[in-house]
């Protein structure tokens, strides 16, 4: 054999055995949380459960309201998406394209936003939601979570490369500006768009941070906060918890599978970070 | 109207809207931890100006040093170990081959994950009978506390971290890769260089904008850590695993300390402040692969 052969060979047992170390904290949440009492702790661990308790699942749903959780995040995320796709659209287009005067001082202030860590400035922004009167409400998830400098800045440069051709024979028919982004640039913008969607989607999915310091009331909680604040069980709580967990991961799962090369190639185009 | 004034209006209203959100939940908060930081407050009673005090009181609190002192252990674990594992499968997964876009895949997918959901898995494994146990087992590693342990609490969460976000700085290394020429290889190998001095020589200083962002962006990451704490090990035992976020939660969100804790997110902000700074000064002139 060649050593480039033996290359070859090495290089694809070592990527067998990366992948494995990869795929094995999911396979395990999944048939852990199918395991009973007796067996969750079973040492040596059980790689495949004897009997799966299914009803681990059932249980996630009965004893606290996993649906609703589901459903708030659901809801959330998708108006945070949306919302956020469209403002973003509209600011970007505002920057790249439009002339008036302060525009260069409007981008360095959407740039400069970018160097504010979320951490650090998360007491004062709780401050100014309870000052709304939002706490503990779909208002308070929603709206701070919309304004987002990267979002701006990569739709910018989108816009900075569009044709401009397309527009100015719009324009030259008498069409005003309105019209020509909502009507020319918008729709084709939906390549970028529906990448930049993946992104604003499973970061509020899978957002904890701020729910954990704005949410009190149980029925309002999100799904992340339902896994970490899981208060049901007493009887088999890591499989269960594990359930939860499993049935919180699947949406993400399903998005990535279908849309993981649109993900790669816009964190490629900008470094964009969840 | 004519036409100029129009595109002015068009422009202004366009991006009105994400303006006012970014200032109203952006720039004023940042304003507002400093305002804050000088006040003694407790969320709910009047607010007492006390100056400085609340900076003297956290130079003095061995709590908010040692959570410092917890955060740069941590980022001098995490930082160099994701940039050679990022950039190790990077190079791994770079020539295509049969099943490749598979193993980028796996390795990228920790980056939809939830960190919460993910951390607990983790937190299940790392129990005494847990499953890292057991594999410590078959290499003749007697039981270890893990989470339990001062000593090895935050590796353990540090583990948990790479899982999660090597595969998504492999993508980042891959692009910087691919833009890298083939001919300087080529070159190379007429000259006779081995895999290694390739390495050094061409793919290391070629990368060296990539490796910025990534060196950068890991850094600030890292100085931010808080769900994987949160969920495993709640910044135990004995505060072992209390980094600066997560002491900063602890004191404004259980403890009501706001204008302490804003102290301290200030402190914090100034520190990351610093670092971005010298982000972008590494950055200038280089040719970034990153976009940004």
């Amino acid at each position: 054999m060649t050593t480039r052969k033996v290359k070859g060979i090495l290089r694809y047992v070592l990527l067998v055995v990366l992948a494995m170390f990869f795929l094995f904290p999911i396979y395990w949440m999944f048939v852990s949380s199918l395991k009973s009492p007796s067996e969750i702790f079973a040492f040596p661990p059980k790689l495949i459960p004897e009997n799966p308790v299914w009803s681990n699942y059932t249980k996630v749903f009965s004893q606290v309201p996993f649906a609703r959780y589901m459903l708030n995040t659901f809801f959330v995320a998708s108006v945070v998406t949306i919302v956020a796709l469209l403002l973003h659209s509209m600011a970007a287009y505002s920057l790249a394209r439009l002339k008036y005067p302060g525009r260069n001082l409007l981008f360095i202030l959407v740039i400069s936003t970018l160097m504010i860590p979320f951490s650090a400035i998360l007491i004062p922004l709780f401050l100014i939601v309870r000052n709304f009167g939002w706490i503990d409400s779909y208002r308070g998830l929603i709206i701070p979570a919309i304004p987002h400098a990267f979002g701006i800045f990569f739709l910018r440069q989108f816009y900075l490369g569009f044709p401009r051709e397309l527009e100015e024979a719009a324009i030259i028919d008498g069409s005003g500006l309105v019209r020509v982004f909502f009507k020319i640039v918008l729709p084709l913008s939906k390549p970028v768009l529906s990448a930049l969607a993946v992104f604003f989607f499973l970061a509020n999915w899978n957002s904890f941070m701020w729910p954990l310091v704005i949410i009190n009331s149980p029925e309002m909680r999100t799904v992340q906060l339902g896994i970490a604040q899981y208060g049901g069980e007493y009887n088999n709580p890591w499989a269960i918890q594990l359930a939860a967990c499993t049935v919180a991961l699947i949406p993400t799962l399903i998005v990535f599978v279908v849309l993981q090369k649109q993900l790669m190639q816009s964190i490629k185009m900008t470094g964009m970070k969840l | 109207m004519n036409r100029k004034n129009r595109e002015r209006l068009v422009g202004y209203t366009f991006i009105a809207p994400d303006i006012t959100g970014l200032i109203i939940f952006a720039m004023v908060p940042a304003i507002v931890a400093l305002v804050i930081s000088f006040f003694s407050w407790n969320g709910l009673s009047d607010m007492l100006f006390v100056g400085l005090d609340n900076y003297r009181t956290m130079f003095q609190d061995p709590q908010w040093r040692n959570s410092i002192f917890v955060t740069l252990k941590y980022s001098v674990f995490f930082v160099p170990l994701n940039f050679v594992f990022a950039l190790f499968l990077a190079m791994l997964v770079q020539k295509p081959g049969p099943g490749i876009g598979l193993f980028r895949a796996i390795f990228f997918a920790p980056t939809a994950m939830s960190m919460v959901a993910v951390s607990f898995v983790w937190k299940y494994m790392f129990q005494p009978y847990g499953f890292v146990n057991y594999f410590l087992s078959f290499f003749g590693i007697t039981r270890q506390p893990l989470l339990g342990s001062m000593s090895q609490a935050l590796y353990s969460i540090a583990v948990v971290s790479l899982y999660m976000s090597v595969g998504y700085y492999m993508v980042i290394f891959l692009a910087g890769l691919n833009e890298i020429s083939n001919e300087y290889y080529e070159a190379a190998e007429i000259d006779g260089a081995s895999g290694v001095q390739k390495f050094f020589n061409i793919t290391l200083p070629l990368l060296k904008p990539t490796v910025t962002f990534v060196l950068v962006m890991t850094f600030l990451q890292s100085f931010q850590v808080f769900d994987q704490i949160y969920i495993l090990t709640g910044g135990g035992p004995f505060y072992s695993t209390s980094t600066a976020a997560f002491y900063i939660y602890y004191n404004a969100f259980q403890m009501y300390q706001f204008g302490y804790s804003s102290a301290q997110a200030f402190t914090l902000f100034v520190i990351l402040l610093g670092v971005s700074y010298f982000m972008l000064r590494a950055l200038r002139g280089g040719n970034v692969s990153t976009g940004s």
